[in-house]
């Protein structure tokens, strides 16, 4: 992929699929333990969102040019979009952290985590993964990303990603029957979360299309230059088979933990690697605004 | 307090690149590439215009706006990137952590990553020796002196006089980050 933004690379991609992925691990959860209370699906999202988050914090940690100074960020909290995060991110992990541990200590005991935790987690992971987007959506430079479309999207995804690594989390740890019900509704309630996101990608490149702005070239390079052989695979495997495995596990009426078992995660590693691709390709095609020489 | 700001007359520049060597060697600046991007607070750039037979090429020197609105400044977490009292952009090397979102919030290229100490590097206007009532470097060596420094607040100032009667403009100020470097005789 030729021309592509490298200020930021990978590492970034990474560090806001993950964030986004415990984000949406996190909210899943909550949803989960509302609906049915303590259950081994619950405590898969409790388990993975903080590690997830970890992991993500270190690849921003290690993009830094500088990590040791990484103390300084901490200092200004509103002075800028990264230390907006900085904090909220730290607070995310610190309630998210606190419950793997209550969660990770309760084993086969019932485990009891307190609504204003949940609460605060929740409002915590939205930020997280509102964040991710915004981050990028301030830079008014380049104008395909400057736009709140953008933590529109990223949200959108995010929550799909987190049910997607939940599937794949529950799945392969070993469902039980009495957890089909739950996966089938978070997998029904993903099938409109994917939908979403096809539409507003779809919206967001069309609207970024027509401008007269570098965000037409960079809608140009994503659909037809470049990245646009890794954007049509990530078209397809990252959202069309996700959308079509979900619902076939939707129109069947037997709720079989097989079924579930093997479309349910194709569909979450399919998601994973949707949630990473977009990233990395947003970023990729971030092309400066440019200044006029000629006037 | 003065407000500094630079004028470039292209009609008397010589293409002869002295500003830019000079700022590399007296600041000291690696000759390193970063994804094809060198380091260096002055950029040489060669635009063309038109279409044959009627094509004209253009050159100038580019560096840091020191923008009145610096988008630079505003993503900067830790003041590392800030707007001195006199209007210029400064840079704390000490505070740097080397997110580079400085880098991506700046429409005129104009910073560039340092692999070697980890940090972002951009034109101070030569601070130091502007504070000492001396001129930048480019300023100072420039051989057709085409550049010009000073207050864009005294109106009988050399740079003021050259954006109200020679007509100097910034670049791209649609952009609307206040530039404080114009270019005259740009056609």
């Amino acid at each position: 992929m030729s021309g592509v933004q490298t200020v930021w690379g990978w590492p970034i991609a990474i560090y806001l699929f993950l964030a986004g992925v415990a984000a949406g691990a996190y909210l899943s959860a909550a949803y989960v333990w509302y609906k049915r209370g303590d259950n081994p699906v619950s405590r898969m999202g409790i388990f993975l969102a903080a590690p997830c988050l970890g992991v993500s914090i270190l690849f921003l940690f290690f993009d830094l040019g500088a990590p040791l100074r990484f103390m300084l960020a901490f200092l200004k909290p509103f002075s800028s979009m990264i230390s907006v995060g900085t904090w909220v991110l730290t607070i995310f992990f610190i309630i998210a952290a606190l419950q793997w541990l209550k969660c990770y200590k309760a084993k086969e005991a019932s485990l009891e985590l307190s609504n204003a935790a949940w609460i605060a987690g929740i409002i915590f992971a939205v930020a997280t993964a509102v964040y991710t987007g915004v981050l990028l959506g301030v830079v008014k430079a380049i104008p395909f990303w400057n736009t709140p479309l953008l933590p529109v999207l990223f949200f959108i995804s995010s929550v799909s990603t987190g049910i997607g690594a939940l599937l794949v989390g529950v799945l392969i740890k070993g469902a039980k029957d009495s957890d089909v019900g739950i996966l089938h509704s978070l997998s029904r309630i993903d099938l409109v979360f994917v939908g979403l996101e096809v539409l507003v990608l779809l919206f967001y490149l069309l609207v970024m299309g027509q401008s007269r702005l570098a965000a037409a070239s960079s809608v140009k390079m994503l659909v037809a230059g470049s990245c646009a052989p890794f954007f049509w695979i990530f078209v397809v495997v990252g959202l069309l088979v996700p959308f079509c495995l979900e619902w076939g596990l939707n129109r069947k009426q037997d709720n079989q933990l097989s079924s579930m078992v093997v479309s349910g995660t194709a569909a979450g590693i399919c998601l994973l690697f949707g949630g990473l691709a977009l990233r990395y390709l947003i970023l990729a095609v971030g092309i400066f605004e440019g200044f006029s020489p000629i006037l | 307090m003065p407000r500094y700001g630079m004028a470039v007359d292209l009609k008397k520049c010589v293409r002869c690149r002295t500003c830019y060597i000079t700022c590399k060697v007296l600041h000291n600046i690696p000759s390193q590439f970063d994804n094809g991007r060198k380091y260096t607070r002055v950029k040489l750039i060669e635009p063309e215009a038109g279409k044959y037979p009627a094509v004209r090429r253009f050159f100038y020197p580019s560096h840091c706006m020191h923008c009145d609105d610096a988008p630079c400044v505003t993503v900067c977490p830790t003041g590392a990137s800030f707007k001195d009292k006199d209007g210029i952009i400064s840079f704390d090397p000490k505070k740097c952590i080397g997110c580079r979102y400085c880098i991506l919030a700046c429409p005129y290229d104009a910073r560039y990553f340092n692999h070697e100490t980890g940090i972002v590097d951009k034109c101070d206007f030569c601070e130091d020796k502007v504070r000492q009532g001396k001129e930048p470097y480019c300023v100072e060596k420039c051989i057709g002196h085409a550049i010009t420094f000073g207050d864009l607040d005294d109106p009988n100032s050399e740079v003021s006089r050259m954006i109200t009667e020679a007509g100097a403009v910034a670049l791209s100020p649609q952009l609307g980050t206040k530039p404080k470097v114009f270019y005259g005789n740009m056609r």
